[in-house]
């Protein structure tokens, strides 16, 4: 069986704000930063990430913009606008008082109830 | 998304589409480039690099859709697609295309027609401003025994309305009234309306030519002017421009035509528009009447009224009453009793023809939905035929309600392409409508002026919008549905063997019909019973019924012109007789004028007042030529006429109305004519229809003619062959005798009988038409299914034959279904047709509503049509040969 996560609905526009706050990055820049930074234990279809970039710059908290890569190549570059920087702080402060309730609850001994 | 960021999304992707999917393409394949690049470093050959790219991307088109959708315009896309792709899918099948755009075209065309004329009869308000606020006033006079709203009004009444109420910015009257107008060298009988000088004034039309007549232009001495219709104006004048100034003669006198109404604009009655429109100190100069508060008036008047703004109905209403109380204190001889109310036009307008425009109303809509089931079987035929294409796209992702979009764009092109027809063929309706209704001979009446509007073009555009989704809905969630299904279950042929949803449609078909054919069988007959029934005259013989107009000084020279004419005319050869009288039966002036009877026997207020009877002065001869038999007594004779013999002819109803237990031969009455004579009755006749089939009989009596009578009568030729031959000669006789004479109406009595049946014949053509109509279209709907079942199932009867059924077997195993369908339609649709068959009975004549006959057959022709419509394929399923069924596939 595939030791890699399978993605958890509606993390990926949270992994892609995240990825993106490091610094603007075209679409297969985000994928890398994402693989990157989740240790290689997140796979997605790479062609899902492209209707979830298109829908965060519709929400108004990515911003894209045409320009060139490092190797002269012509790419669609995308960056956090201030929405999405004050979305993404909500965001983690969302997940990690959902991480430390489950915590709560596995660790939660018999004699406890 | 905010609604303004979609709405620029949408419009940047509206105006540089293109652009958009460049952009999208190019970002989707600079990331597949790096990654093969990337995977190239890892060592893996270019080429496995890049499939890998491809592999690990996904579904490369799928994502495009969801990014075309992230950015909100995935939806217009898609219908640009769907309307080109379901063009590919419409175009390639020309005969499915054809025969549903032909057969919803006939619905939506059907409805558009119909309510074109509701649109003219009844939905259309007066084109004058503030329509809302004129109100037709209606005046009782007991005296007369005439019903409040249907009789018109006295001069006297008209004068104490405009000078007494202040509820109406003003009042103004109408009557119509004949005129001799010179159109291009012949001289012509046309409606007139004989208005009050003010009438423009307080109807403000305004007009589509020239100038208004103002009352005070109207009254101006020594004015001679007049408006014209619209119509009348467009058909013998050419729509003329510089006509308005110019002059016309009418009457035999110069009258400037001030101006020309607007298209629409009507008198009295919805079906009939005036030519012309003379004022009445116009009217007064022409011929000398000169209607005044003490002159008392055989024509009545229509009253019209305006409602001063914010006035309210009930207002009015209650100035009125006071009004008429006064009246009746003032003047108690004539309007003692009298009554008075004002209504709305909307509530009036066409009245008689509203009940009837509804129905058909209802009827076409029935046939539209006859046209939706049918269009919406072939659809779900369709679909289950493109399921694999289907079942394709739903694998390739679409999803359902993509599929459904799908179906129900090539729904609305189908739609968009039957509109289109049907406006067309609502169109050449409308042109062809006028000529179908029964035009009367007198040069210029115009008849229902049925057109497209904005209006017509609306109900039409709804009734094909709303078709596509009566059609096209439930296929195509069938067919959406079934695409999921399918794809699952590859070949899901158990799905749709009894086709559930088909079988239902064809139900409702076969009950609608029912509905329809039972209506049109009660309208034929109807209409056979009217043509059948005794109008108390030989309607069918051959005989010509003619109308002159001729300018003699004296009476005694009318006479002597009358008695030389008709000798001329007996001395051509092929004709048998001739005879005169004020008016023959189904004449176009209605039931007819009434004269007030005094009679011995009678009591109050018929003893001091009179009782009205209707009556017609008549020539020697007239009862032997009409065929109206004579059932006592004698009729009335030439030396009845050379004497002015006071006597008189009445039917049956008045002689056992009158002298209920007398015999009436001998007895004598007063009549009300100038020498207040007693007239002795020496003949009873049978009863006549006067203006109808329909009537009921009705006191009548005939007189002499006396000497001052002749300038108002018709005449009756009787032939020995057809009466039109020798309609060229009588002219010919008449204008040698007076070449300044005017045929006004020249017809064969038969014809002349006709059109006075014509409502009956225009509902029964026009319903049998659209039964005709619904029939095919069950037809149609019937053979298709059964087709369908016997092909779905072409398998299964093969095994069965194979395994030994017999021939009766499978037919028995095929019939059943489609008897099954067909007996539940017609159950459903008696029901129906039992309900219908109610709302009709105004219509009817000499048939009751739930008629037997009429059930029972078109029950038998619903059975026959539909057993032969399920026939051919039955046909089919009994010849299926075991072997090539069993191999097939």
């Amino acid at each position: 069986m595939d030791s890699r996560a399978q993605i958890l609905p509606g993390t990926l526009d949270l992994l892609i704000l995240k990825a993106v706050s490091l610094g603007p990055l075209h679409g297969y820049g985000v994928l890398l930063r994402i693989g990157q930074i989740s240790k290689g234990a997140l796979a997605i279809e790479q062609g899902a990430l492209y209707p979830a970039l298109f829908r965060l710059v519709g929400k108004g908290l990515l911003k894209a913009t045409w320009g060139t890569s490092d190797n002269n190549q012509r790419a669609k570059f995308y960056e956090l606008t201030a929405a999405g920087r004050k979305r993404l702080r909500e965001e983690i402060e969302g997940w990690d008082r959902l991480v430390a309730a489950i915590g709560t609850v596995l660790s939660t001994q018999q004699e406890e109830i | 998304m905010t609604i303004l960021s979609r709405l620029r999304a949408l419009t940047h992707f509206l105006l540089r589409r293109s652009e958009v999917e460049g952009e999208m393409e190019e970002e989707f394949r600079s990331h597949l480039r790096r990654r093969a690049q990337d995977l190239e470093r890892q060592g893996l050959s270019r080429a496995e690099a890049e499939r890998e790219a491809r592999r690990e991307f996904g579904g490369y088109q799928s994502y495009k859709e969801e990014c075309r959708e992230a950015l909100g315009t995935r939806l217009l896309g898609e219908f640009i697609a769907d309307a080109r792709f379901g063009r590919r899918q419409l175009r390639r099948n020309p005969g499915f295309t054809i025969g549903a755009v032909l057969t919803l075209a006939l619905g939506i065309g059907a409805n558009t027609a119909v309510f074109s004329l509701v649109d003219e009869v009844w939905l259309r308000p007066r084109p004058v401003p503030h329509p809302e606020r004129v109100v037709r006033i209606y005046t009782s006079n007991p005296t007369s025994g005439s019903e409040i709203s249907s009789a018109g009004s006295s001069y006297l009444d008209y004068d104490a309305i405009s000078r007494g109420g202040q509820s109406f910015s003003g009042v103004a009257c109408l009557q119509m009234r004949g005129a001799m107008i010179d159109t291009q060298g012949e001289s012509k009988l046309v409606d007139a309306a004989v208005v009050s000088d003010n009438f423009f004034d307080v109807l403000a039309p305004g007009a589509a030519a020239g100038h208004l007549l103002t009352a005070a232009a109207a009254s101006a001495p020594g004015t001679l002017a007049v408006m014209l219709s619209h119509p009348f104006w467009s058909d013998h004048f050419n729509a003329d421009p510089s006509l308005p100034g110019k002059t016309v003669i009418l009457d035999g006198r110069h009258v400037v035509v001030a101006g020309i109404l607007p298209r629409g604009f009507r008198g009295t009655e919805p079906t009939v528009t005036p030519n012309i429109w003379i004022p009445l100190s116009t009217w007064g100069v022409l011929t000398g009447e000169r209607p005044t508060p003490e002159s008392g008036s055989s024509n009545p008047f229509d009253l019209f009224g305006r409602l001063r703004p914010g006035v309210p109905l009930a207002q009015a209403n209650a100035e009125l009453a006071v009004i008429a109380a006064r009246l009746a204190r003032e003047r108690p001889q004539t309007n003692a009793g009298g009554k008075m109310m004002c209504l709305g036009e909307s509530q009036v307008q066409g009245e008689g023809l509203r009940g009837f425009s509804l129905i058909l109303l209802a009827i076409s809509g029935l046939v539209l939905l006859l046209a939706c089931a049918n269009v919406a079987s072939l659809l779900i035929a369709r679909a289950e035929l493109r399921r694999h294409e289907f079942v394709m796209r739903a694998a390739l992702g679409a999803g359902r309600r993509r599929l459904l979009r799908q179906l129900l764009t090539e729904a609305a092109l189908l739609g968009a392409a039957a509109t289109a027809g049907a406006l067309l063929i609502g169109m050449w309706v409308d042109a062809v409508l006028p000529k179908v209704l029964p035009q009367i001979d007198l040069g210029a009446t115009t008849p229902i002026d049925a057109h497209m509007t904005t209006r017509v073009l609306w109900f039409s555009l709804g009734a094909g919008l709303l078709s596509v989704f009566a059609f096209g809905g439930i296929p195509a969630t069938q067919g959406s549905a079934h695409a999921l299904a399918g794809a699952l279950k590859q070949q899901g042929r158990g799905v749709t063997a009894r086709a559930p949803v088909r079988s239902v449609l064809v139900v409702v078909q076969v009950a609608i019909s029912l509905v329809l054919v039972v209506a049109a069988g009660l309208l034929v007959r109807s209409l056979m019973n009217a043509e059948a029934a005794d109008p108390g005259f030989d309607a069918h013989q051959n005989m010509l019924v003619l109308d002159f107009a001729a300018d003699f000084r004296t009476d005694r020279a009318y006479r002597a012109f009358v008695g030389e004419a008709r000798r001329g005319i007996e001395s051509t050869p092929g004709v048998l007789g001739t005879a005169v009288a004020m008016r023959i039966p189904f004449g176009l002036s209605g039931s007819g004028a009434t004269l007030k009877v005094f009679f011995a026997g009678a009591t109050g207020r018929a003893a001091t007042d009179g009782i009205p009877v209707l009556f017609d002065h008549v020539s020697d001869n007239f009862f032997a030529m009409m065929g109206t038999p004579i059932l006592r007594g004698r009729p009335i004779d030439a030396h009845d006429l050379q004497t002015d013999a006071h006597v008189m002819v009445i039917n049956q109803t008045m002689a056992g109305r009158f002298w209920p237990s007398q015999d009436a031969i001998g007895q004598s009455v007063r009549l009300e004519k100038p020498d207040g004579a007693r007239y002795e009755v020496v003949g009873i006749a049978e009863d006549c229809k006067n203006a109808d089939y329909v009537e009921t009989p009705v006191p009548y009596l005939y007189t002499p003619m006396g000497l001052g009578d002749y300038g108002e009568l018709e005449m009756v030729v009787k032939t020995a062959a057809d009466p039109s031959s020798v309609a060229g000669p009588v002219r010919r006789t008449l204008l040698n005798l007076d070449p300044g004479l005017t045929i006004v109406y020249s017809n064969t009595l038969r014809e002349h009988v006709r059109m006075a049946i014509a409502n009956e014949r225009i509902s029964a053509e026009l319903v049998a038409a659209l039964g005709a109509l619904g029939l095919l279209l069950a037809a149609v709907g019937l053979y298709g299914l059964t087709s369908y079942l016997v092909g779905s199932r072409t398998r299964e009867i093969g095994i069965r034959m194979a395994l030994g059924a017999t021939r009766s077997s499978i037919l028995r195993l095929v019939t059943f279904r489609a008897l099954a369908l067909t007996s539940l339609g017609l159950a459903i649709g008696l029901a129906g047709a039992l309900g219908v068959a109610g709302l009709l009975r105004a219509l009817l004549f000499g048939v009751a509503p739930h008629n037997f006959f009429v059930f029972a057959v078109a029950t038998a022709v619903l059975a026959l049509v539909a057993g032969a419509a399920s026939f051919v394929p039955v046909l089919r399923a009994t010849r299926v040969n075991p072997n090539e069924a069993l191999h097939y596939e």
